[in-house]
């Protein structure tokens, strides 16, 4: 049965082993779809701005993290197939060809350095001295060197027997060259141009050295063809040689290529993939990169790790693969026939997991099974569910159901340990290794197993423990804690046992793991209560309502970082006690497996973790942010469908633009996570906000000066630097200076032209104007005279109207002696006056009228000689004495006279009467006015006798009364009569009317002079007001006063 | 059930025989190719313990290839141990892929004799076997190679690599085949891949009557041949087929030395592989006869032997020609 059982075993062993890959990584597989036209790979490297520079045999292959764009020998390269690459001290990455050519990318473009002409042999590898030449080496035709100036030497035939693979200048331009006749050292003398062999390293001759790089200050390493390494000594004046063993190397390798950096050593080997050699301690592999693993090939021909911490493989024949953050490796994934790893223990070069009744060990490099342990060494067919490898290199074995089992160091079978007649102690839940004692925990409470004789002790629930069922077993220092299916955690100490309770709130907490972090907190993981953290104060509880993936916690442990891991069904917690909080690890980490319970092993930056199908590694090294800034720069800018190379400004004529901007953020480790935020200054008004979009499109620019401005962002949100260009677009001609300036001058001379023309018209008109005028002037001159002539007549026949006016006006004499204290001021607009007075004493009385005619001139004149006429009839004749019926009779005659009717049609000619009739002995004054007033002024104080408002003559709807006022003189009082003339002429600084108001005043001022003088201020006041102006109608003012 | 699996199986097989690409080929029913050791007497029939093999990979051909050699080392059942010595399998066989300017355009490399630069090219691989059973009766592989590697000569049909076997040491004869293959470890033959040689050093049968072909390719140029060999031991009679002649013989050297004869070229024969013939002697049985076979132009150019025949295999057209019956 036993021996049937064994050959299943084997048989499902290498069904097992061929099916299923040891040890996945998740590559990015880089190749023709992304336009990598060739699938060999020779040489990678990264320019200044972070683009990757593939060479391959059918040219070079530029990449931005998205697509590749191939640059071949119709792009200035010598030829098309690259077989190796260099960037020197300045940047510029120098290519070697297949039949000796060279080739430079720099300032964004390639250029031949040399066609290979003559030379027929593949460049094998290029150097850089410390003058700057670059020197490239050709297998089997020796060397040539470009310098600064572009001036070769070559050195074709120094080597002619060595069949040259790689070169290297060291600090002090010793030049090594390794070959298939070993390393050879050599001088170069400037002054003689002349390579001088200084030295072979003589124990090398056997070796092919392949590949010799610097790995730091002062040590070099090199690397033959069959996989032998070596570092360099240098010790007086001579180098020499010393092997470096290489732990877990493959056997029969072909190595390509060696690539270093940070310690970490890659080499490219023809049939074994990247190995990936640490030279920390011991050096050894430490990966192995090959088809088993995730790589389409076990090719490689190259290998490359970027600004970003990016590893680049380049397959020989299988294009490119990328490695970015890969902190979970998977291991013995097999979707037909999953195994559960139960538990483990690792160390630097072994992983012993048990898998069912068996412990296998692994070579933890490659995975290849060293040992088995299982039925043959008399294990159980039973679940191993712990192990444990003690001090003294025994392995410790516990079963679900079969007990505990020992094998001791140099044994060859496993011998059971026996712990108890009960049943249940064969239950093994978990073993820890504490000082001499191996702790048991069953699902009969503990034992205590003694190394050396094996001896048995126990606890359970008799003697202080809180359950028999048994979770696990930790001990800090010499506190050994016990996890039970209970509310407690049993503490023993010095021989003393103490139940810490958990929870209050909690009756049963079943506990399947226990670590303690560095400050000696104790974590514990539940099944269904999540995790709990022991302190010296507090125990605190971690539910899903503190991030916990799962109340359902199974293994925990504390890593090198201090994170606190918990393990689920379908994932991982990370508890970070800086930031307090945890972080969760799940299907999108690839992590939907159901973790094993105490499965979990740490060893450095390691922790391993066993799942129901296959392991689960993660590298806490891998996992960092990526604080590299991505390189921002602008890919291609289109205008109206040109494409415009990039520069500082571009300057475009006046148009309507439409222009696209691709930008580029250069970040390889996650190319399509790079983000952007650009600006166009003199379109927006802000930033965009951050996208994944890098084109930019404005559909219709105008004129004027733009700055655009663009950032990236790298998924880890690190801001790269910022690019920008001016974009100026012209302004139309006629928003020019130069136009304003011509259109100025246009006008000026415009006008200028059109003044000369109005000019010359002018002058024209003007003569013609002149021939006229001068003709119009002698006519008019003729008619002047006749008018002069007829104006002479006529102003003759007025003046002598005036004169029969005049003499129709009281003579000055007599009207002295009625008035003796007296003045008319008379001033008639023309020769004849519509104004004018009337004076007559009728012996007791006199009788006093002021008259203002309707217009005047010489209508005035006849008005006032008909007014004078009828003013005499209505007195004299009529011998009305009453002023009122003097009016009343005036008024009927003047309509008869003047054939006047009550309609609109009849002439309204008339005038405006004053009349006083003045008793001489009692000084009693009566008064009537038709519109006219009368003033007294009496010591300084005016008294206004208001006419009616009807005028003699002319149409009234009303019926016209006039009415007598009487009014009591005495002596001294001043009386003023007045027609509308003064008191309306237009005048002073404002031309406007005098007025009444004005009238007035001049009345109040002139008041207290005498008559004489009161004349004179009236004729200067109106002379004053009026000024240059004309005289606006007849003025007539009287004064007198009553004596 | 089983029948249909087993058919399916043997199918397979004869399908892979038909399309496999060995060197020698199939039809040229050539057992090995042998090189002694540097230090073995040339009366085992190599001259120059050197042979070198061009291979051809079609231009558009972008994938990796391997060079297969059954067999590299010396000892075992197909090597040919000199009884002579005491030291029993000592051959040190070195085998240089060469490919690059120059691999073929050199007028060296295309030399009977290995002298000048007819290592010529960039070195790619070289690997040496000496005595070890791990070789013994399986196949190695050489590999992977970029086709464009190669030194591109659109008169051979593509990339063309250069693989020189050298028997650096030793006085045994190593005997050896190779395979074009498009895989690592099996015998897939790459589509449209060639290989040819200048120079054969190979074994006859050692069956009586038994027939090997080489096929000469005479293009446009040829006027005339002339064939070499080297150390037949008269064991074989050498006949010349073509389209045009039937059964023209051949003289055929002795033991350690060379034997030529001319042969004029006719109209029909040219821009096609002609087929020499060698036919195991009934009356004189040599066993293990190795030889060397070259021809050459009327020139003194070597002519390239292709193992897939360049026109196929030359078939004789007889000339009949047919006249009216006269009353």
């Amino acid at each position: 049965m036993n021996v049937l059982k064994f050959i299943c075993l084997v048989i499902s062993l290498l069904f097992f082993r061929t099916n299923c890959y040891f040890q996945e990584y998740k590559f990015h597989h880089i190749d023709r779809k992304q336009g990598l036209s060739h699938s060999f790979i020779y040489t990678i490297n990264q320019d200044e701005n972070g683009l990757l520079f593939v060479g391959t045999g059918e040219g070079v292959g530029v990449y931005d993290g998205k697509s590749f764009q191939m640059f071949n020998s119709r792009n200035r390269l010598a030829e098309d197939f690259i077989s190796s690459s260099l960037k020197d001290s300045k940047g510029n990455i120098w290519f070697g060809h297949k039949q000796g050519g060279a080739s430079i990318y720099r300032n964004k473009s390639f250029d031949i350095v040399h066609s290979g002409d003559g030379i027929n042999s593949i460049v094998k590898d290029i150097a850089e001295d410390s003058e700057g030449r670059i020197w490239f080496a050709t297998q089997n035709k020796g060397l040539y060197y470009v310098d600064s100036s572009g001036n070769y030497e070559f050195f074709l035939n120094s080597f002619s027997s060595h069949l040259i693979e790689c070169i290297y200048f060291n600090e002090d331009d010793y030049l090594f060259i390794g070959s298939d006749h070993g390393l050879e050292v050599y001088k170069y003398f400037n002054d003689e141009n002349i390579i001088s062999k200084v030295q072979d390293i003589s124990n090398l001759s056997n070796y092919a050295i392949v590949d010799f790089l610097k790995i730091n200050k002062s040590q070099y390493l090199m690397v033959s063809r069959d996989g032998s390494f070596f570092k360099l000594n240098h010790m007086d004046g001579l180098y020499s040689v010393s092997p470096i063993l290489v732990r877990n190397l493959p056997e029969n390798i072909i190595v390509k290529e060696l690539f270093y950096k940070n310690r970490n050593l890659y080499v490219s080997t023809l049939h074994n993939g990247l190995l990936n050699v640490s030279l920390s301690g011991k050096s050894r592999v430490v990966k192995n990169y090959n088809f088993k693993s995730g790589l389409n090939t076990n090719a490689v021909n190259t290998s490359f790790i970027d600004r970003e911490g990016v590893l680049w493989v380049g397959t020989y024949g299988e294009g490119l693969a990328s490695k970015a953050n890969n902190y979970f490796s998977f291991y013995f994934r097999d979707k037909f026939d999953p195994k559960e790893y139960t538990h483990f223990a690792v160390n630097d070069d072994y992983i012993f997991t048990s898998i069912e009744s068996s412990i296998y060990q692994y070579r933890k490099h490659d995975f290849s099974l060293i040992k088995t342990f299982g039925l043959a060494q008399h294990l159980p067919d039973n679940k191993i569910v712990s192990f444990l490898f003690t001090k003294d290199s025994s392995l410790v074995v516990g079963t679900q159901e079969k007990g505990l089992f020992i094998k001791k160091k140099n044994a060859e079978f496993f011998t059971k340990i026996f712990l108890s007649s009960d049943r249940l102690s064969d239950n093994i839940k978990c073993i820890k290794e504490i000082g001499p004692k191996i702790w048991v925990g069953t699902l009969n409470g503990v034992y205590k197993v003694d190394k050396k004789s094996l001896g048995i002790s126990s606890y359970n629930l008799y003697n202080g423990l809180s359950h028999n069922n048994v979770g696990y077993i930790h001990n800090i220092n010499d506190s050994v804690y016990v996890g039970t299916k209970s509310a407690f955690v049993t503490q023993f100490v010095d021989n003393r046992v103490k139940d810490i309770q958990l929870s209050e709130n909690l009756n049963l907490v079943n506990i399947n793991m226990i670590d303690s972090d560095n400050d000696e907190n104790l974590w514990l993981s539940s099944y269904d209560n999540g995790v709990f953290c022991i302190s010296k104060d507090t125990i605190l509880q971690y539910t899903v309502n503190q991030g916990l993936l799962s109340n359902y916690c199974y293994g925990l442990v504390n890593d090198s970082n201090s994170n606190i891991w918990v393990s689920h069904n379908g994932g991982l917690s990370k508890y970070n006690p800086q930031k307090d909080r945890f972080e969760k690890y799940d299907d999108k980490h690839g992590l939907s497996v159901k973790f094993s319970k105490a499965a979990i092993s740490v060893w450095g930056n390691e922790l391993w973790f066993g799942t129901d199908n296959g392991i689960i590694r993660y590298d806490a090294k891998e996992e960092y942010l990526n604080k590299v800034p991505p390189i921002t720069s602008i890919y291609q800018i289109k205008i109206n469908d040109s494409i415009y190379d990039f520069k500082e400004q571009i300057v475009l004529p006046y148009a309507e633009y439409e222009v696209e901007i691709i930008n580029r953020g250069l970040s390889l480790r996650k190319p399509k996570e790079v983000t952007y935020s650009y600006f166009l200054d003199g379109y927006e008004q802000n930033w965009s906000v951050k996208s994944l979009t890098n084109k930019v499109k404005y559909p219709k620019l105008a004129d004027g000066n733009y700055h655009y401005l663009v950032k990236s962002y790298n998924s880890d949100g690190v801001e790269g630097n910022l690019v920008e260009f001016s974009l100026v677009i012209d302004l139309p001609y006629w928003k020019k200076t130069w136009f304003y300036l011509f259109f100025v001058l246009l006008v000026v001379l415009l006008v200028v032209v059109i003044i000369k023309l109005r000019e010359k018209n002018l002058i024209q008109i003007q003569k013609k104007l002149e021939f006229k005028l001068d003709l119009r002037t002698k006519e008019v001159v003729a008619q002047k005279e006749k008018i002069e002539l007829i104006n002479k007549d006529l102003t003759d026949s007025i003046n002598y109207a005036k004169r029969i006016q005049l003499q129709l006006l009281p003579e000055k004499d007599d009207y002295k002696s009625m008035l003796p204290n007296s003045f008319v001021y008379y001033k008639p607009k023309d020769i004849v006056s519509g104004d004018f007075y009337w004076l007559k004493d009728l012996g007791k009385e006199i009788i006093i009228v002021c008259a203002d005619c309707t217009g005047h001139g010489v209508p005035g004149g006849f008005v006032s000689m008909i007014g004078s006429i009828l003013i005499h009839e209505a007195i004299v004749f009529h011998n009305q004495r009453d002023p009122s019926s003097i009016l009343r009779d005036v008024d009927r005659n003047i309509k008869t006279v003047l054939h006047q009717k009550n309609d609109y049609e009849s002439n309204k000619d008339g005038m405006d009467l004053a009349v006083l009739n003045i008793n001489k002995k009692t000084g009693l004054m009566k008064f009537a006015g038709a519109v006219r007033p009368c003033y007294v002024y009496r010591q300084g104080k005016q008294t206004i006798l208001k006419g009616n408002r009807f005028s003699i003559g002319g149409f009234s709807l009303l019926e016209k009364v006039f009415d007598t006022t009487e009014f009591q003189l005495q002596k001294g009082d001043y009386i003023y009569l007045f027609s509308d003339g003064y008191a309306d002429q237009f005048g002073g600084d404002d031309f406007r009317k005098l007025k009444m108001s004005g009238f007035h005043k001049i009345l109040d001022k002139i008041s207290n002079y005498s008559m004489d003088q009161q004349q004179e201020i009236l004729s200067e006041e109106f002379s004053a007001w009026m000024g240059e102006n004309a005289q606006m109608d007849d003025v007539l003012v009287m004064g007198f006063e009553y004596s | 059930m089983n029948l249909k699996l087993i058919l399916t199986i043997a199918f397979c097989f004869v399908l892979s025989i038909v399309f496999t690409q060995p060197i020698p080929a199939n039809e040229e029913n050539i057992p090995f190719l042998v090189t002694f050791g540097s230090s073995a007497d040339p009366s085992f029939g190599d001259d120059d313990y050197c042979q070198t093999f061009f291979f051809s990979i079609p231009e558009d051909y972008k994938k990796p290839f391997y060079i297969r050699i059954f067999d590299p080392d010396v000892g075992g059942l197909h090597d040919e141990l000199n009884k002579t010595s005491s030291s029993g399998f000592n051959t040190v066989t070195k085998f240089s892929l060469y490919g690059g300017a120059g691999c073929i355009s050199e007028d060296d490399s295309r030399n009977i004799d290995p002298v000048g630069k007819y290592k010529s090219g960039n070195l790619i691989v070289s690997k040496s076997f000496s005595s070890s059973s791990s070789y013994d009766g399986k196949w190695i592989s050489l590999g992977p190679f970029n086709p464009a590697e190669g030194e591109l000569e659109q008169k051979y049909y593509g990339y063309v690599f250069k693989l020189i076997a050298e028997g650096i040491k030793g006085d045994d004869g190593n005997l050896y085949k190779y395979f074009l293959s498009s895989q690592y470890n099996k015998n897939v033959p790459i589509e449209g891949g060639n290989s040819f040689t200048f120079e054969y050093s190979f074994r006859l049968p050692n069956q009586p009557l038994e027939v090997s072909h080489i096929y000469p390719f005479v293009n446009d140029r040829v006027v005339s041949v002339k064939q070499s060999n080297f150390d037949l031991d008269n064991g074989a009679f050498m006949k010349l087929f073509s389209s045009a002649t039937l059964a023209h013989s051949l003289d055929v050297s002795g033991d350690n030395e060379f034997a030529e004869s001319l042969y004029y070229v006719k109209d029909l024969e040219k821009g096609k592989s002609l087929d020499i013939q060698f036919i195991v002697k009934k009356s004189k049985i040599i066993a293990n006869n190795n030889l060397v076979f070259y021809i050459t132009n009327q020139y003194g150019e070597s002519l390239p032997f292709f193992s897939i025949p360049i026109g196929g295999v030359p078939k004789y057209q007889p000339n009949v020609s047919i006249t009216p019956k006269s009353n």
